[in-house]
C-alpha cells in the first residue's frame, strides 16, 4: 500500500516539474555595450504587420548565454537563445505581444554573458502597423541554377505561422520520359479561386484552375510567337493578358552578375478562359512587348517594351549574336495599352515611364490595389532583373507623377519581383541581399504617404533554414486564401490529361 | 603460452577473420580511394532541411541516407573499410545461419557479399558520377539488417547458436585448404578484373584525392605510371601541370588515345566524362564563374555533396562573394569531417590578402579572364575553348595555357599567332619547341626567328622517317611508336587523340530536355 502510493507520487512529481517552465531573468548586473549586435535576419527597428508569424532570429556573437527581453506595453517575455544561439518565440507568446501593439510596437534588449560579464547590447524596435497583409504567400523553390532543373515545386506559406504546403512538386526522380518544370504561377485579385501555372517539358501545358475545376491547355499556336509566359489575370473577367517570349541564357566568364537572359523576340497576347480562345494584343517583330499587368478597374493594360529597331533586317542567329553584343543596350519602358472589355480590344498605347531617357530598364509592373501606384523594377539595363544587382524597387505615383526609389526597402544587391498585398499596405518582392546569390522573400510595410519602409525577411521556425536552404524563392505571390485543389488534383491533371488546344481569334 | 591460447580461440574462425581481412585490404588499401571519392561525393548531414531531396523524395530515401551515413566513414578509408568488412562478415556468417549452409556449401555465404564486392568494382565510376551513392553501403546494410532479424527470429525455435555458424568446420582438413585457397583467390581474380577493365577509375581517384591534398607531383606521377589513357585522367594531369607551370613542357608525356571508359550519366546512357572533371578543371584554368556554374548545375541534378560545396565555395572565395561563401561554409560546417576545409577558407576570409599569397590560389588567379564575355562565344568544355580563343591575357601563364590549348586541340595556326611573344626567349618549353620544328618544315620562317636545339631537329628528322609507314594505321603507329617519342609533340600531333579528330567538336553531352523556362 504504501509503496504504491510512494510510486504514484514520485511519479505525479516528475509530471509536475516536467511540466513546469523554467522562468528566466534578466541579470541584475551587466554593463551597457556601445557595440551594436548583428541578427540574423535583421529584424531591427522594422514594422510589421499584425498577423505575422514569430520572427525569429539568431544572435550573432560568442557568448556563454544570450537572454532576449521582450517588451510590449503591458507585457515583459525573456527568451533564452537555443544552443544555435537562436531565439525562438513561442507562437502564442508572439501573437499576444504583438496583439495590439499597433502603432506602439515592442522592444527587444539582448543580453549576452561574455568573458566581461553579463553585457547588454543596443535595444531595437519591432513596430506594428494596423493592417493585416494577406494570410498566404505562393512562389517556386529551385535551385539558383542556370539551365537545369530537378527537384522544384510550387508551395503556399501561411504567413500566420510557419506551416508550408506544396502546390504542386515535379517528378522527384529523374525521369526522361516524365521530367518537367512548373513556374508563372498567378491568381486572379489575391484570390485562389482562379489560377494558373504552367508546366514545361514532359506534360506540357498551362494549367487553369477555376474553382475546384482544373484543365491544362495546350495554348501554343502558329499565330502566336511561341509559349504563353508571364501572365496577369483580369481582375474581373475570366481573361488572361500573357507575354509570349522567345528567351534565352547567356552565361558570363566573369562579370558577377554571371547569367543574362533575353528575349530574341516577345509579344503580349490576350486569352479569354471561357471560350478558350486567343489573340495577339501586341505582335512586333522589333518591340519586345514583356510583363503584361493589369489595373485594379481592368481597363487598362500595362507592360514593359524595348525598341530594338536593328532587328528588322537580322535573322535568328544574327539576333542571337548582336543582343550578346549588345545587351547593356537593350532598355525597357512601361507603356499602357486602354482596353475595352466589351469588345475585348485595346487602344491608345501611352508611355507612362520613361526609363530608357535615363539609360535605365524597367521589369514588372504592378499595380496598387487602389490604383494610385505602379510598383516596378528598375536596373542598368534588360528585363530579367533577378540577375542584375544594379536593380531596385521603384514607384510611380500615378496622380502626381512622381517617381521615385524605395530607398528603405531597397538594398545594394538584386531587389526584384514583387506584388501587392491586397490592401496595398505591404508589398512582398525577391531579394539576393544576403548572399547575392540565393534569393529571399522580404515584405516592406508601404505607408499611406506612399513611403515603403525597411524591408524585413520572410520569417522560419529556425532563421538557420535560410542560410542551409539550397533553394531559392522566385515569384511571390500573396493570397488571402488558401488553395483549395490539393496537390493530387493537380497530379491527375498534368499526368493523365492530354493538353486542350486553344483557338485563335483574332 | 598466451598467445598460443589466443590464436587457439582464433582458429575455429579462421575463414571468417581471413575473409574480414581480405575485404578489409580490398576496401581500405586497395580501393580505399575510389570509396574516399565516393565519399566526397556523397552528401550525408543529420540536418533535415539539408537532406530533405533524399529523405523526403527518393524513394528508400532513409534507407539512401543510412547508406551515405556509413560510407562517410569512408573519409578514413582504413576506418571506413574496417566498418564494412566487419558488416561483410557478419552478412556472411548470418547468411550461413539463416540458410543452414554446411559442408560443401560452406563457401556459399560468402557468396552475396562478394557479388557485391564485384558490383562495386564493375561500377567504377558509376558509384558514385550522378548516381546515388548510399547504395554502395545501403544495401548491405539493409541486407545485414534482415539477416539479424531472421537470425533472432530462427533462434528462438532453433537450438544452434548463431555463432556457431561463424566457425570453420573441421571435419575434412582438405577442403578447409580448398576454402581458405578460394577466398584468397577470389578477391585476387576481383582484382585482377578491375585492373583489366577499369584501370582508370583507381588512378582517377588516387589523383583527386592528391589534387585534394595540392600533391601535383603525386598527380603527375600517378598519370605517368598508370599506364591508362582516359580524359579525367588527362584532365587532372593538365590542372596538375598548370599549378607547376609544366603545361607546355609536359603535356604529351601522357598517351591520349582514350579508352572507352564504363561511365553512365543519370539517365542510364553513355557518357563520355566530361561533367566529371570540368568544374575542376574550368576552376584551375581560372575560369571561376564557368566552375561555379557547373558546380551549380551538379548540385541541382543530384544534390550537394562535399566536393561541390568546396568548388562553390572556393569559386565564390576568387570571385570575391564572401558572403556565399560563408553560406557554404555554415552548409559544410554540418558534414562529419569538413570542419579543416571550413576552418582554411574561412582564414582567407578573415584576411583576404593572403588568397594571393596563397600559391594555389595565385595561379588561378594568373589565369582568370581579362574581359567579361559569354561562355557561349567559346567551345566546350570551356577550360580548352577559351584558351583556344584567347588573345589576351593577364600573364605568361595565361599564355601558355593558351599554347597547350591549341597545341591538344591541333589548331596550329592559332598555335603560330601566339608563339610571337615568345620569340627570342631561351630555352623554349618542349612541347612549343617540338611543335614549331614540326612547323618550320612548312614554313621556313619559323626557324629564322626562334632558336632549336639540334638534338630535338634530329629527333623530329628520325620521327619523320620512321613515322612514315604509318601514315595509313596510325593506331599501329602509336604503339609502335610510343616507347620512343612519347612525350614528343609531333608523335602526339599525328598518332595521338586520333579518336577526336572523328568526332563532333562539342563533346558535351547537353541537356535539352530540361532546360528552365
Amino acid at each position: 500500500m504504501h509503496k504504491k502510493l510512494f510510486i504514484s507520487l514520485a511519479l505525479a512529481s516528475l509530471f509536475v516539474l516536467g511540466s513546469c517552465k523554467k522562468e528566466y531573468n534578466i541579470p541584475q548586473n551587466y554593463e551597457y555595450s556601445k557595440d551594436s549586435l548583428a541578427i540574423f535576419p535583421d529584424y531591427k527597428d522594422i514594422i510589421v504587420p499584425p498577423n505575422i508569424a514569430p520572427l525569429n532570429f539568431r544572435v550573432d556573437i560568442q557568448a556563454k548565454n544570450i537572454l532576449a527581453e521582450v517588451c510590449a506595453n503591458k507585457q515583459t517575455v525573456v527568451i533564452p537563445a537555443n544552443e544555435m544561439n537562436e531565439i525562438r518565440f513561442d507562437e502564442k507568446v508572439w501573437k499576444d505581444l504583438i496583439k495590439n501593439e499597433h502603432g506602439k510596437g515592442i522592444s527587444i534588449h539582448i543580453f549576452a554573458e561574455t568573458e566581461k560579464g553579463w553585457m547588454r547590447y543596443q535595444d531595437f524596435r519591432i513596430d506594428v502597423a494596423p493592417e493585416e497583409i494577406d494570410r498566404y504567400v505562393s512562389y517556386r523553390l529551385i535551385e539558383p541554377g542556370y539551365e537545369l532543373y530537378r527537384q522544384m515545386g510550387l508551395y503556399q506559406r501561411d504567413l500566420e505561422c510557419f506551416e508550408e504546403k506544396a502546390i504542386y512538386e515535379n517528378n522527384r526522380v529523374h525521369d526522361l520520359e516524365n521530367n518537367h518544370c512548373v513556374n508563372c504561377h498567378n491568381y486572379q485579385n489575391h484570390s485562389t479561386e482562379k489560377m494558373l501555372f504552367h508546366v514545361r517539358g514532359a506534360h506540357g501545358g498551362t494549367i487553369i484552375c477555376n474553382g475546384q475545376k482544373i484543365e491544362k491547355l495546350d495554348m501554343k499556336n502558329d499565330s502566336i510567337l511561341g509559349p504563353s509566359v508571364y501572365p496577369s489575370w483580369h481582375p474581373k473577367m475570366n481573361s488572361i493578358a500573357f507575354s509570349s517570349n522567345m528567351t534565352g541564357q547567356s552565361f558570363h566568364i566573369l562579370d558577377q552578375e554571371k547569367v543574362e537572359v533575353v528575349d530574341g523576340e516577345s509579344d503580349l497576347v490576350y486569352f479569354n478562359v471561357d471560350k478558350r480562345s486567343i489573340k495577339n494584343v501586341l505582335k512586333t517583330k522589333t518591340d519586345l512587348e514583356n510583363f503584361p499587368c493589369w489595373n485594379p478597374q481592368g481597363d487598362k493594360l500595362y507592360y514593359c517594351v524595348a525598341h530594338v529597331p536593328q532587328l528588322d533586317s537580322l535573322n535568328q542567329e544574327e539576333s542571337y549574336l548582336y543582343f550578346l553584343n549588345h545587351y547593356k543596350e537593350i532598355k525597357y519602358n512601361i507603356m499602357s495599352l486602354d482596353f475595352d472589355s466589351k469588345k475585348e480590344s485595346f487602344s491608345n498605347p501611352q508611355l507612362v515611364v520613361n526609363c530608357s531617357a535615363e539609360g535605365k530598364s524597367a521589369s514588372v509592373p504592378r499595380i496598387s490595389p487602389d490604383g494610385k501606384y505602379l510598383l516596378f523594377t528598375k536596373g542598368d539595363y534588360g528585363q530579367f532583373h533577378i540577375w542584375h544587382k544594379s536593380s531596385d524597387l521603384w514607384v510611380k505615383n500615378l496622380q502626381d507623377s512622381t517617381t521615385y526609389a524605395l530607398s528603405a526597402a531597397n538594398s545594394k544587391d538584386v531587389d526584384s519581383y514583387h506584388c501587392w498585398s491586397s490592401n496595398g499596405r505591404w508589398i512582398v518582392f525577391s531579394s539576393r541581399r544576403d548572399d547575392g546569390n540565393f534569393t529571399r522573400l522580404y515584405i516592406a510595410y508601404f505607408d499611406k504617404t506612399g513611403k515603403a519602409h525597411k524591408a524585413f525577411m520572410l520569417p522560419q521556425e529556425s532563421p538557420q533554414d535560410n542560410i542551409l536552404l539550397l533553394k531559392s524563392y522566385n515569384v511571390p505571390e500573396l493570397t488571402k486564401d488558401a488553395l483549395k485543389c490539393d496537390e493530387n488534383s493537380f497530379k491527375e491533371v498534368i499526368y493523365k490529361q492530354e493538353a486542350k488546344r486553344v483557338d485563335y481569334k483574332p | 603460452m598466451k598467445q598460443n591460447i589466443f590464436l587457439t580461440k582464433l582458429l575455429p574462425y579462421r575463414n571468417h577473420i581471413l575473409y574480414f581481412l581480405i575485404c578489409w585490404f580490398l576496401l581500405g588499401l586497395y580501393y580505399s580511394d575510389v570509396l574516399y571519392i565516393a565519399q566526397q561525393n556523397s552528401f550525408f548531414t543529420t540536418e533535415g532541411i539539408l537532406m530533405k531531396f533524399v529523405t523526403d523524395h527518393y524513394p528508400y530515401g532513409y534507407l539512401w541516407w543510412l547508406g551515405r551515413a556509413a560510407l562517410q566513414l569512408f573519409y578514413y578509408p582504413v576506418i571506413g573499410s574496417a566498418v564494412t568488412a566487419l558488416m561483410f562478415t557478419l552478412i556472411s556468417g548470418l547468411f550461413a545461419y539463416v540458410f543452414r549452409l554446411k559442408g560443401k556449401m560452406i563457401l556459399l555465404q560468402f557468396l552475396p557479399t562478394t557479388v557485391w564486392l564485384g558490383y562495386i568494382f564493375y561500377q567504377g565510376y558509376d558509384n558514385y558520377y550522378q548516381a546515388e551513392t548510399g547504395k554502395i553501403l545501403g544495401i548491405p546494410l539493409c541486407i545485414l539488417i534482415i539477416l539479424v532479424l531472421q537470425s533472432l527470429f530462427m533462434r528462438t525455435f532453433s537450438k544452434k547458436p548463431i555463432l556457431s555458424f561463424f566457425r570453420t568446420e573441421e571435419n575434412n582438413r582438405k577442403q578447409n585448404i580448398w576454402e581458405s585457397v578460394i577466398l584468397v583467390l577470389i578477391p585476387c581474380l576481383l582484382v585482377a578484373w578491375n585492373e583489366t577493365y577499369r584501370p582508370y577509375v583507381r588512378p582517377t581517384a588516387h589523383m583527386q584525392k592528391a589534387l585534394q591534398k595540392e600533391d601535383w607531383e603525386e598527380m603527375k606521377e600517378t598519370a605517368k605510371e598508370c599506364g591508362v589513357s582516359a580524359r579525367p585522367i588527362a584532365a587532372y594531369y593538365a590542372i596538375a601541370l598548370l599549378q607547376t607551370g609544366q603545361i607546355t613542357q609536359s603535356l604529351f608525356d601522357l598517351e591520349y588515345n582514350y579508352a572507352d571508359l564504363h561511365l553512365h550519366d543519370r539517365n542510364n546512357d553513355k557518357d563520355f566524362g566530361t561533367a566529371y572533371y570540368e568544374a575542376d578543371g574550368n576552376f584551375y584554368a581560372g575560369l571561376t564563374n564557368t566552375a561555379y556554374r557547373n558546380a551549380m548545375e551538379r548540385l541541382t541534378m543530384d544534390g550537394p555533396s562535399a566536393l561541390i560545396l568546396k568548388i562553390l565555395t572556393e569559386s565564390a572565395l576568387l570571385n570575391g562573394e564572401t558572403e556565399v561563401c560563408k553560406k557554404y561554409l555554415d552548409i559544410l560546417k554540418c558534414l562529419p569531417f569538413e570542419g579543416a576545409f571550413v576552418e582554411h577558407i574561412e582564414m582567407f576570409l578573415d584576411d583576404p590578402t593572403l588568397i594571393e599569397k596563397n600559391q594555389r590560389y595565385a595561379n588561378i588567379l594568373k589565369l582568370r579572364p581579362v574581359n567579361d564575355s559569354f561562355e557561349t562565344l567559346y567551345r566546350e568544355p570551356l577550360f580548352l575553348g577559351y584558351n583556344i580563343a584567347l588573345l589576351q591575357g593577364r600573364s605568361l601563364d595565361a599564355l601558355q595555357a593558351s599554347l597547350a590549348a591549341c597545341l591538344y586541340s591541333k589548331l596550329m595556326p592559332d598555335f603560330l599567332v601566339r608563339t610571337e611573344p615568345l620569340v627570342n626567349t631561351s630555352p623554349l618549353p618542349q612541347n612549343v619547341q617540338d611543335a614549331l620544328i614540326m612547323e618550320s618544315y612548312k614554313n621556313n620562317r619559323i626557324e629564322q626567328v626562334f632558336q632549336f636545339d639540334a638534338f630535338t631537329k634530329q629527333k623530329y628528322a628520325l620521327f619523320m622517317q620512321l613515322a612514315g609507314p604509318y601514315k595509313q594505321n596510325r593506331e599501329e603507329g602509336a604503339q609502335k611508336l610510343k616507347e620512343q617519342f612519347l612525350g614528343f609533340y609531333p608523335y602526339y600531333y599525328h598518332f595521338g587523340n586520333v579518336k577526336a579528330e572523328a568526332a563532333p567538336e562539342n563533346e558535351q553531352k547537353k541537356q535539352t530536355e530540361q532546360r528552365v523556362n
